[in-house]
């Protein structure tokens, strides 16, 4: 199994993600989606893992945010960002993109390997649905010849629930991130939606980061 | 007083207790987000819906501090009225601008406002507030005041200041067009909607300066509603 970098959730999910497996992290923005990746990518980075994280921003709006959560710089992965890295990433042109993933696992074939990337919703906006199905359909077979767990971020809201039905299958695993209200009440919940090798998860789970640490407690149970 | 007086009053009355409600349903909000961003967008919703009490509480203060003798306690107190109302105000556009240019895939930074003119904007702004309260005792000489110099600071600055007003609106609405995501689409729309009905309150004449007011409130009572998707019931 692989930490997810938030001992709460590691604990709800048997260990962490499972080995050689991919995520998808559905939720709309501000819930919190980039911070698990941010912790994923700490947890990797603290135990020599290989890191990769592939996004649609520049590195240092991604790296200032990290910070927030209480992330430092000292240790940091390898980029492919829209600016600030040596590997570009050109929404415009998914094929390089792709490309680059798959020459950065090539790479590090020996060693354990943790890609977070938020460019899944981008790219089913700027593609055909159908294209972008086989294009991640792809590199999720090519990770899965490496030791290596992929983190995909979406924002669940910005897609027709056909299409998000199509991209769940393709995961292995799919946590869902929602805002609750109950009267003036608001909290962001989460659950496990499906776990290679788990049976599912029933009941939601409170998502909160407090005193710099995500924590994830079972106290909204519907 | 008037009838017409009592029926404003009322209706502003009404306002500030809606106003006071949106700021709340902000806040509950933003102690619910994750994302620091997303959060500093609700504190400044929430600081806009609150600016719509002050705004209404500085023109009280105009009022009954205009007349009779003046003390100090008097102008600190319209002071720091006036200075949430406006700087609470800039704040809350300044995050909308960066908001509608972060929602852009592409990070494109319509007019270079990540690149200083966001920073130049908040100097400026800020400055000139400063500037215009100063403490007397530390106010420099009047700049030639019988030459008329002083006059002409006045309206450049209150020119500017309305440049640059525009600046950040014609950021968020270049950015605006850019954005795909449709939820922040929508409350970038609301966004602009309480802009433009606060502009209203400014120009209208003052008799019928409570409808852009009610239309303000309206605006930014769907801003908190587009600020994130909530639900009420959980799917099982």
């Amino acid at each position: 199994m692989v930490s997810t970098g938030v001992p709460t959730l590691d604990q709800i999910l048997n260990d962490g993600y499972p080995d050689k497996s991919s995520i998808l992290v559905l939720g709309q923005s501000g819930l919190g989606k980039q911070a698990l990746g941010y912790w994923f990518t700490k947890s990797g980075l603290t135990q020599g893992d290989y890191c990769l994280y592939v996004t649609h921003k520049p590195v240092t709006d991604v790296t200032r945010d990290m910070k927030g959560f209480g992330i430092g710089s000292d240790r940091v992965p390898e980029w492919i960002a829209s600016s600030g890295s040596p590997v570009k990433c050109d929404l415009r042109d998914s094929t390089s993109i792709s490309y680059n993933i798959k020459q950065a696992l090539a790479r590090n074939a020996d060693r354990r390997i943790r890609v977070v990337t938020d460019i899944l919703s981008p790219l089913l906006v700027l593609n055909p649905s159908e294209s972008m199905y086989s294009y991640w359909s792809q590199l999720v077979d090519e990770a899965k010849r490496y030791d290596a767990v992929i983190l995909a971020l979406g924002d669940e809201e910005m897609h027709t629930p056909a299409t998000i039905a199509a991209m769940e299958q393709l995961f292995d695993g799919v946590l869902e991130l929602k805002l609750f209200e109950e009267g003036l009440s608001v909290t962001t919940v989460l659950r496990v939606r499906q776990m290679l090798g788990q049976p599912p998860l029933h009941g939601w789970f409170r998502f909160s980061f407090v005193h710099g640490m995500m924590e994830v407690t079972p106290n909204v149970t519907r | 007083m008037s009838l017409g007086d009592i029926i404003t009053q009322v209706v502003e009355i009404v306002l500030s207790i809606a106003a006071g409600f949106i700021a709340l349903l902000a806040l509950n909000l933003r102690r619910a987000l994750v994302d620091r961003a997303y959060k500093a967008r609700a504190l400044w919703t929430a600081v806009g819906a609150l600016t719509i009490i002050s705004l209404f509480l500085a023109n009280y203060a105009d009022t009954i501090y205009n007349v009779g003798t003046i003390n100090l306690a008097d102008v600190v107190v319209e002071t720091t009225v006036w200075g949430f109302t406006f700087l609470g105000l800039f704040g809350w556009i300044v995050s909308n601008a960066n908001v509608a240019i972060h929602a852009d895939y592409f990070n494109r930074d319509a007019l270079a406002w990540k690149r200083g003119g966001m920073i130049a904007s908040t100097v400026f702004i800020v400055g000139l507030f400063i500037f215009y309260n100063f403490p007397p005792w530390l106010e420099p000489p009047p700049i030639a005041n019988a030459t008329g110099w002083g006059g002409i600071v006045d309206n450049v600055a209150s020119d500017l200041s309305y440049v640059i007003i525009f600046y950040a609106a014609a950021v968020i609405a270049i950015s605006y067009r850019r954005i795909s995501d449709l939820r922040i689409k929508t409350y970038t729309k609301w966004v602009v909607a309480s802009m433009a009905s606060l502009f209203l309150s400014f120009v209208l004449p003052p008799f019928v300066t409570i409808v852009p007011a009610v239309l303000w409130v309206f605006c930014m009572y769907r801003t908190v509603g587009a600020l994130a998707i909530r639900t009420r019931k959980l799917p099982s």
